[in-house]
């Protein structure tokens, strides 16, 4: 008998002692960790979307890289550790050492450690050394589209965040949705297959398709890194676009970065020129004046004006850029000799408020809204601070600011019929049945098709009977104009120091592409003709061969 | 009571569940391990599949085909070549 009361008195105890300590767990200390203890939530990291240039090749993907770790505490051997990490990482032992401090539990040695590395660091297993997989973007093609693309870094939580570009602004697209993991975990921190289990499924990024053709971005990239060495420019860009539909082809501007290693350059090499600049065109905004004036009819193609000499308004004196002068010149030969004086009759016969109005129907005064981080809107004064002389210069593209990528969509609503569309870089977004693509968006009508016809016959004559002629490829109808803008310095215009360019497009009857090419401050010649002409007709060279256009 | 308690009947269940709870224990921990092994194999041919698809991305790449042309002198010999002139051909 006492022993069976023994082993019930036991059991009750036993029973009482789970009781207590259920109690203390679920009652008294229900909102400590305790229960995060047992349950581990574990968060489900989503893949960052690709990036694909409009034929499906990647230009930026994802790879896994590492963060070496190091624990103290747990290195017996600090003398082969260092050395063995120095030998693989080429890094100075003497720091490698000043962070291995035997004080310390956990300490970081280098992080962006690739695969082979840390193979070759494991092939001798080393003590106290540990690797953190960390997902970081794979640039393919390296630099070639880094201000296009932008790079990923850290917010202030420490989570990953597009800046720049395509990056920044997609990044809720790129980033996806992370999914979440609730599950018991023994001591040993194993999946204890008692109690809740419940997952939350995360979704990865979605892929971008962009407009951007990685063929044409290397060609336009190669042949100005070229033009800026051969003509000892400080900085340019070429951006190149389908006049039909806006959608670009290639964007590049230098200098640029890396974008794997974008923490080592400075901020400014982050920004995209083509979209946050703003300029004084010159004369590649003379067709726009022009175009404006043919469609309210205040000219003809056959217009004739008295060039005779230079043209005084109010204090100022308005000279051509040679200060040569004809008795006579059409609308088409005041293009084709880019005068100035010739700009100011046509802009007299245009009037003051068609003026300002078609500039803001070009859409110089608002943003293009390209879907690229950063983008700045061009300037128009208000028409109230307006001078005569604003109206006068405004005709040869001084006076008035205007970004690289404004001025292209303005000059593609001339040559496309006049249709002013919206640029854009990404074409599709997703894949497969969630995929949504874009369609070009006419944001309105500036000019007649006639007109625009018009104008690209001018423009033919232009690059046939301009000086640079001689550049351009033989057999085929191309138009553009170059323009010389001095760049203006506290107040005052520099004649020494100029933005040259060239807008153009090719074949001339259904341009497949136009492009505007910008070079800033070259040193060998401060003329758009002599500069950034020859670089556009080495560009085109190679993109008519790349589009298997034939000569006209 | 007694003889309830200690009815062989009674005692197989008893022992019989304590053996059946330790199966399944011990099945548990082998699971768990079996699950963190493969977790940890999943995680393992996912960065290696990354791995390979960057490396054919950078077979397909413009800058790898641009190192092999400039290894075979490529770049040199097959420049464009426009026939601006054929004077020759007219005759």
């Amino acid at each position: 008998m006492p022993k069976i009361r023994i082993v019930f008195f036991v059991f009750c105890i036993l029973f009482a002692a789970i009781v207590v300590k259920l109690f203390t767990i679920q009652i008294l200390r229900h909102g400590v960790s305790l229960s995060n203890a047992i349950t581990k939530f574990q968060r489900i990291q989503p893949a960052r979307g690709k990036i694909l240039d409009r034929n499906g090749d990647q230009l930026v993907s994802n790879q896994t890289t590492y963060l070496l770790f190091a624990e103290p505490k747990k290195i017996s051997n600090t003398y082969e550790v260092v050395h063995r990490i120095s030998d693989v990482l080429q890094m100075d032992t003497a720091s490698i050492e000043a962070r291995l401090d035997p004080t310390k539990d956990w300490v970081s040695i280098r992080a962006g450690i690739t695969e082979e590395q840390k193979k070759r660091l494991t092939q001798k297993t080393l003590e106290g050394l540990g690797f953190e997989p960390r997902p970081t973007r794979f640039y393919p093609e390296g630099s070639l589209s880094s201000q296009l693309v932008g790079f990923v870094g850290k917010n202030d939580r420490g989570d990953d965040i597009g800046y720049f570009g395509v990056e920044g602004f997609y990044n809720k697209d790129l980033a996806g949705l992370p999914g979440i993991i609730s599950m018991a975990k023994d001591v040993l921190g194993r999946p204890a297959l008692v109690g809740n289990y419940e997952k939350i499924d995360g979704e990865n990024g979605s892929d971008l398709t962009l407009t951007i053709d990685k063929s044409v971005q290397e060609i336009a990239k190669r042949k100005l890194k070229a033009g800026i060495e051969t003509y000892e420019a400080k900085e340019g860009c070429v951006l190149i676009a389908d006049p039909q539909t806006m959608e670009m082809l290639a964007i590049t501007c230098l200098p640029d970065f890396d974008p794997e290693k974008y923490y080592q350059f400075d901020e400014k090499f982050f920004t995209n020129q083509a979209i946050t600049s703003l300029y004084e065109p010159g004369s590649i905004f003379k067709p726009l004046i022009v175009a404006a004036a043919l469609e309210e009819k205040k000219i003809k193609p056959d217009t004739e004006f008295v060039e005779g000499g230079p043209i005084q308004v109010g204090e100022y004196q308005i000279r051509t850029w040679n200060n040569k002068y004809e008795d006579k010149l059409s609308v088409t030969g005041i293009l084709e000799r880019s005068s100035n004086v010739g700009m100011v009759k046509i802009g007299e016969k245009l009037g003051k408020n068609n003026i300002y109005n078609y500039l803001i129907k070009y859409g110089f005064n608002e943003p293009t809204n390209v879907d690229l981080q950063g983008e700045a809107a061009g300037y128009i004064k208000p028409k109230s601070q307006w001078y005569t002389i604003d109206y006068s210069t405004a005709t040869f593209g001084q006076g008035i600011a205007v970004t690289p990528i404004g001025m292209l969509r303005a000059f593609a609503s001339v040559i496309n019929g006049g249709k002013l569309l919206q640029p854009y870089v990404v074409r599709e977004i997703g894949s497969g049945e969630d995929k949504r693509v874009r369609e070009p968006k006419v944001i309105r009508n500036v000019l007649s098709a006639h007109t625009s016809s018009l104008i690209r016959e001018m423009l033919v004559s232009t690059v046939e009977h301009g000086e640079y002629r001689y550049a351009a490829p033989v057999g085929y109808k191309i138009g553009g104009k170059t323009g010389t803008a001095q760049i203006a310095l506290q107040g005052k215009y520099d004649a020494s120091k100029t933005i040259a360019s060239f807008i153009g497009f090719a074949p001339a009857d259904k341009p497949r592409f136009l492009a505007l090419v910008m070079i800033k401050e070259p040193g060998t010649s401060i003329y758009g003709s002599e500069t950034a002409a020859p670089l556009f007709f080495e560009i085109a060279k190679e993109l008519l061969y790349y589009y298997n256009i034939s000569p006209q | 009571m007694k003889k309830f308690i200690f009815s062989p009947f009674v005692l197989v269940i008893i022992v019989s569940l304590l053996i059946g709870n330790l199966y399944v224990f011990v099945s548990n921990m082998k699971l768990s391990e079996e699950i963190a092994y493969f977790n940890d194999q999943i995680h393992t041919l996912k960065i290696e599949n990354s791995l390979l698809d960057n490396k054919l991305t950078m077979q397909n790449s413009l800058s790898e085909a641009a190192s092999v042309a400039a290894q075979l002198n490529f770049t040199k010999k097959a420049t464009l070549y426009h026939l601006s002139d054929l004077g020759m051909a007219k005759k």
